[in-house]
């Protein structure tokens, strides 16, 4: 029996000695400036409340800036030492680290990755030094910049290289390779052919294009202003996540049962523009003609848009978690409006120079599949459990 | 031997196979090909099962069917699929 109350004192003793001390941990410095009648500002302040009630090691100071002229003079100053102006509200410091706007989960998780990091490295404070809360030269002077993302298959990537720009590209580009409406683009230009005027064959293919352009442009525009609205709810970020991962799935399974041929678009729809396309054809009145190519391509583009919708929705939504300016938004759109009509304006200048329609091999749709499937699978994943990896505008 | 493809102007892999057939016509000249519009010679499809993937290949040898098969190919596996086809 003694031996057993020994040997149970010595358990709990060794488990005890073993159970690591809690180190006393330093004050962590939060510089928060905001304004009044800021919505999103309110939602963070709730937030950064809660968060100090749970962490007694966090102290929060707020700096009101609409009305507040001393504070406005102090966010200058801030500005000017960590060398990132202060123009927008909310902006949270920790550490050096500057975090501009708050989305719901995603901003929450990136603030809180913060307050690990300067808390795991002790960072300087150099805010808190120039404001007189912490002594001088305190800590390590770094800057987080841990941006390594775990890909299967690929290996370490570093997000830091992954910018807006790249993104873009690669995703407007594979949107591109879809061909939901590129059919109809064929189905024209080989009319087209017909045609004896030159500038007709090219005012009508470039205004088919143009207008396809257009209609894309203002889909991703209308569901960008939609996620920059309600984006902030956690359910819609993870809607957008289930659909892109959704669609991934989608694309994947294409991939695998995509036959190398082309699938035969349904034959009531096929013949009904192929007649609507016969008629602008032989409309004698050439502006009348024009007027149906605009109506043609809205239709086409309106039905068609469901077929790709998960690339531009997955895009926009990566912008809206970004915190970009108006002209930014739209700049990246247009990026991705440029890579996605590419493939399409490609055949039709090489169709309209060497009067012959030019094919690409359906290798390169089904390779687009496998891609886009992964990235959408990916970034789905990263939207609900990652969001704050996607805000790739490192500035 | 004659074989009839049914082909599509809006299917990039029809457009291909356009290019390939021709330079198999040159390197096989008793071949014969008849190209099939599948939305502009609805008349010439009656008899000819066409299927959900384009471009589609019969190839007849004395008048009769001896072979369908589909999709883009490299040109010898066309040529491979309609000098075996027997």
């Amino acid at each position: 029996m003694r031996i057993k109350h020994t040997f149970i004192l010595t358990i709990l003793f060794l488990v005890l000695f073993a159970l690591p001390v809690k180190a006393e941990e330093r004050t962590i410095h939060l510089y928060y400036f905001h304004a009044e009648g800021c919505s999103t500002c309110a939602l963070e302040t709730t937030y950064l409340e809660e968060l100090i009630k749970a962490d007694t090691n966090l102290v929060l100071h707020s700096y009101e800036l609409a009305f507040n002229e001393e504070n406005q003079k102090l966010a200058r100053d801030i500005g000017t030492l960590l060398g990132q102006e202060i123009q927008l509200t909310p902006t949270l410091i920790i550490g050096r680290e500057v975090i501009v706007g708050f989305s719901e989960g995603s901003t929450e998780s990136r603030i809180e990755e913060a307050i690990d990091f300067v808390r795991t490295n002790n960072v300087r404070d150099v805010v808190g030094e120039m404001l007189g809360f912490v002594k001088p030269n305190e800590g390590v002077d770094i800057v987080n910049q841990d941006s390594t993302i775990k890909i299967p298959f690929l290996g370490e990537i570093d997000a830091k290289t992954v910018s807006l720009p790249i993104l873009a590209i690669v995703l407007g580009t594979l949107d591109g390779f879809n061909p939901c409406a590129m059919w109809v683009l064929l189905l024209l230009i080989s009319m087209l052919f017909h045609l004896e005027e030159q500038w007709k064959k090219w005012f009508l293919g470039g205004l088919f294009l143009t207008t396809t352009a257009v209609m894309y442009f203002l889909f991703m525009y209308s569901w960008l202003s939609i996620t920059l609205l309600f984006g902030t709810l956690i359910y819609i970020r993870w809607l957008i996540g289930g659909i892109s991962i959704g669609g991934g799935l989608f694309n994947f399974n294409r991939y695998l049962k995509m036959e190398p041929g082309c699938e035969v678009v349904d034959e009531s729809k096929r013949l009904k523009i192929r007649d609507k396309l016969k008629s602008i054809y032989n409309q004698p009145v050439f502006a009348v003609a024009a007027v149906g190519i605009v109506i043609l391509a809205i239709s086409v583009n309106l039905v068609e848009l469901i077929c790709s919708a998960g690339l531009p929705v997955l895009f926009t939504q990566i912008l809206s978690l970004n915190n970009l300016s108006e002209t930014q938004y739209i700049l990246y759109m247009l990026l991705y409006l440029l890579m996605f009509m590419m493939d399409d304006v490609v055949v039709f200048v090489i169709a309209m120079k060497t009067a012959e329609l030019t094919g690409i091999s359906t290798k390169y749709a089904r390779n687009a599949h496998l891609i886009g499937g992964i990235l959408m699978f990916i970034l789905g994943l990263l939207m609900i459990f990652k969001p704050a990896w996607l805000m790739l505008n490192f500035g | 031997m004659k074989i009839k493809v049914v082909t599509a102007v809006w299917c990039h892999a029809c457009l291909l196979m356009k290019k390939r057939i021709k330079a198999l016509m040159k390197k096989n000249p008793e071949l014969v090909f008849e190209m099939i519009d599948l939305d502009f010679d609805e008349d010439k499809l009656i008899g000819l099962e066409v299927g959900k993937i384009l471009p589609v290949y019969f190839v007849y040898h004395d008048d009769v069917l001896i072979k369908r098969f589909v999709g883009e190919k490299s040109i010898d596996e066309l040529e491979r699929e309609i000098l075996h086809a027997d």
